[in-house]
């Protein structure tokens, strides 16, 4: 029906009325002007709800803030049938949160969808439901439908479901509701287009009622109709067992109102909406019962699930199954990543150093330096790492899609209980690995605030990959043969740290009695979706690039500039002042001022470490050698098992420290995660060389 | 008839059933959900582990106190609702499917939920 054209990426000045599909994004998701409609979409996580909005806003989207709320929206546009639309991404949620007898709010997300219409007033809600969960989901399109929002169903998953075996009479459903239906397989481009054409067609239906009627009568009906057979309220807050069998299905019985007319909703199934004040649960899962009858002809038992689940998890064989899984995740990173970061490294970056130097030689020596080891130094940093975080978040992203993490959390939510946290905490910090910043993005997923807090301090601790490019090159320049035993002990000594640290915190400041608790569904496995993990992984990638990137960029350039004058060289820098300044603390670790500035220098990007070493050390100074020479005959082992142990666990590099902010909310527990490591960090160094003495 | 509506229909003989905690029916077991209780009950059949968070468990209070009985609501779990038991292994959580959806309970989570024991399933 409506043609839809994907907005490209371009943030430009507001447009008043933009041609074929010129985005202008405001600066928060409330305010994008020249949006002619505004849809927002709702509904429980793990519904294919991103799925649909990522198809339909394509890479256009953005998060905002919400003012004066906690939350991001993503939101997007979409230009259909010459008009701009709106949509929101609300976030996923089970229930719209009835206010508690207290007047505050019940969980961070639950209000949020409850708030954003009545405060916004969008023109369409689409709730999307799953058609493998229909009873939960329609849980909250009961609650939904008592908002003053015209609700359109998005029933995704058919397809799985027909694979479960389970049936939906979408038809049925929709006379029941009083709203459209619509069923799709929303990893089907078509499919979700064809939602598009539902959804314009709906908000005209619903602005050609008048306006007046409109409230008028959503007003009226989240009461019940004095014409229906039901007596007032029996269905919203009667008994479980209702006349079913008498209910009318041919929507003969309303007469009163508008039946079937979009915005207004009407009873044609006999069935009411559960009115606002409705907080029963008890009450809502009545009235979901009434609705459902003999609408799923068949609930399959996903027998297929339950069979992989008896394995995956299975405390034992589950958590080999894990070991292996991430095992080969790693293996697939560094086996194709490092070898591609290397090629980046020599046939990329290093010709365009060159070309600049080529370039800039006429001028004074410090502006190619700038050029080349300041802006060139961090946006090579930013592209090595690429394909290695790429690869990684790729391997993630199907596994996510799959349905398998969820049985991850599982298996290792009674490994997590003893670090305070449970299962859901697992997978943000193992993200880590790869990268720290999408991993404290990822703690958004925990529900109770203070897990969230609590992984997000620990994340920092998870090696990433540019923290095991560092260590891998000192293990096998310095340690030879104990190479691999190092690398392993430092990957070792970190993960340790997040167990002590995780104990102790939870124990005492972020002590949490009640989020401490799993409670998560288990997604119904599916084929992956090349097009889902597309966009799983251009987002991470993309928040990396967008957090990490340009703040490596900048900060490398200061840096560069912090280590370049007053002298014109590190060794007569403002960096090695500091170093020297700190050089009697630092010698409590055997740390001399060059292994102090390198670790310094690894705040803007761990990786900064080694370019660093190569700078204080004198590489490339004419003397011909190389950074594995010039360090073996610098520094002592026992100090370089002492520099490796600081540089691992040190403060978050920038790019994780401003995420951490962004996601805490609060530049309190941001200082505290950073002392706490910077404290941890050089306690630990000083501890590995002391014992480091003992045995050289 | 459908079996939505069978989740549902409560059983005649519930109210002579004795309310146990979820986390100690075994699987294939069905049971209906009776509650959240914060203490335990003593006497009742404990599975090895299963005890362990309850002692120091105290009413939740503050922000946080209605989330998680709000999300177990949202999931199906009300009073009546039948819970079948899927896995229970001992250690680590407890897998039930309610109203057609596979939750996953933290064991500490599950001895917390009283249920009421319906028979062996299939």
């Amino acid at each position: 029906m409506s043609s839809s054209c994907h907005a490209p990426a371009a943030k430009q000045a507001v447009v008043r009325r933009p041609r074929g599909g010129t985005s202008c994004h405001g600066p928060s998701p409330v305010l994008t002007p020249g949006a002619q409609l505004h849809i927002a979409l709702v509904g429980r996580p793990n519904v294919g709800k991103s799925t649909i909005f990522n198809t339909l806003t394509g890479l256009s989207q953005h998060t905002g803030n919400w003012p004066g709320k906690t939350v991001d929206l993503a939101e997007g546009q979409v230009v259909a049938g010459g008009q701009i639309v709106r949509l929101v991404d609300l976030p996923g949620t089970y229930t719209i949160g009835a206010k508690t007898q207290g007047g505050h709010q019940v969980g961070i997300d639950e209000a949020v969808a409850r708030d954003y219409v009545l405060e916004h007033r969008p023109d369409l809600l689409v709730a999307v439901v799953s058609a493998l969960s229909l009873e939960q989901d329609l849980y909250l399109v009961g609650q939904l439908l008592s908002l003053p929002a015209p609700v359109m169903v998005a029933l995704n998953m058919i397809d799985v479901a027909r694979q479960n075996g389970i049936d939906v009479d979408h038809v049925l459903l929709a006379k029941r509701l009083g709203a459209p239906v619509v069923p799709l397989a929303a990893t089907n481009p078509d499919d979700v287009n064809r939602l598009l054409g539902r959804m314009l067609e709906m908000v005209e239906e619903a602005r050609a009622v008048e306006v007046g009627a409109q409230t008028a009568a959503g007003r009226a009906l989240t009461g019940p109709c004095a014409k229906c057979p039901f007596a007032a309220g029996a269905v919203v807050a009667g008994p479980a067992r209702g006349p079913v069998g008498d209910t009318p299905d041919d929507g003969a019985t309303c007469g009163g109102t508008a039946g079937g007319t979009a915005g207004v909703r009407a009873c044609p199934g006999g069935l009411f909406i559960p009115r606002p004040d409705v907080a029963d649960p008890a009450a809502i899962y009545a009235w979901v019962d009434l609705v459902l009858d003999g609408v799923r002809k068949s609930a399959g038992r996903r027998h297929l699930d339950r069979q992989v689940d008896r394995i995956l998890t299975h405390p034992e064989l589950g958590m080999l199954f894990l070991m292996a899984i991430l095992g080969l995740a790693f293996a697939i990173t560094f086996g194709v990543g490092v070898p591609l970061q290397k090629l980046l490294a020599t046939w990329l970056i290093a010709p365009i150093g060159q070309a600049l130097r080529a370039v800039t030689g006429a001028l004074p020596p410090w502006v190619g330096s700038l050029l080349v080891d300041g802006a060139l130094g961090g946006a090579g940093i930013v592209i090595t790492f690429l394909p290695v975080m790429g690869i990684f978040f790729a391997v993630m992203a199907v596994l996510e899609d799959i349905g398998y993490m969820a049985r991850a959390a599982v298996v290792m939510d009674r490994f997590m209980h003893k670090l305070g946290l449970h299962g859901k905490s697992f997978l943000p910090l193992f993200l880590g690995f790869g990268c720290n910043v999408p991993a404290v993005m990822g703690t958004r997923t925990i529900e109770s605030k203070r897990g969230r807090i609590l992984t997000t301090l620990l994340t920092p601790l998870v090696p990433c990959s540019a923290r095991l490019t560092v260590v891998n090159f000192m293990a096998a320049s310095f340690f030879g043969v104990w190479a691999a035993l190092v690398v392993w002990g430092s990957i070792g000594l970190n993960i340790v740290m997040v167990a002590v640290l995780g104990v102790i915190l939870s124990r005492t400041i972020l002590r949490d009695p009640e989020g401490g608790e799993l409670v998560m569904e288990l997604p119904a496995y599916h084929r992956p979706s090349p097009r889902v993990i597309g966009y799983l992984l251009w987002f991470k990638l993309k928040s990396f690039l967008n957090r990490a990137g340009t703040v490596i960029v900048v900060a490398s350039v200061i840096l560069w500039a912090l280590a370049y004058f007053p002298g014109g060289s590190l060794e007569h820098s403002f960096l090695a002042s500091v170093g020297k300044l700190l050089e009697p603390v630092g010698r409590l670790a055997g740390l001399d001022w060059r292994l102090l500035v390198a670790a310094l220098a690894s705040f803007v990007a761990k990786e900064n470490a080694l370019a660093a070493l190569a700078v204080v050390f004198g590489v490339g100074n004419g003397s011909g050698a190389t950074l594995v020479e010039a360090i073996r005959h610098g520094v002592p082992p026992a100090a370089a098992l002492s520099f490796l142990t600081l540089v691992m666990l040190f403060i978050p590099c920038l790019a994780t420290v401003t995420v951490m902010h962004q996601e805490l909310k609060s530049k309190a527990w941001t200082a505290f995660g950073v002392l706490m490591l910077l404290i941890v960090s050089f306690a630990m160094a000083a501890g590995v060389y002391r014992v480091a003495l003992l045995f050289s | 008839m459908s079996t939505s509506n069978r989740h549902l229909r409560r059983s005649r003989n519930d109210a002579t059933a004795e309310a146990i905690l979820l986390a100690a029916l075994a699987a294939g077991e069905e049971a209906t959900f009776v509650g959240l209780g914060d203490t335990v009950v003593p006497g009742l059949a404990w599975k090895s582990g299963a005890g362990k968070t309850s002692s120091r468990t105290s009413t939740a209070s503050g922000a946080n106190a209605g989330t998680l009985a709000e999300r177990l609501a949202a999931l199906g779990f009300v009073p009546g609702a039948m819970i079948a038991v899927e896995s229970n292994t001992g250690r680590g959580p407890i897998i039930v499917n309610i109203r057609g959806a596979r939750v996953a309970i933290g064991r500490g989570q599950a001895g917390k939920m009283l249920v009421r024991r319906k028979g062996v399933a299939r």
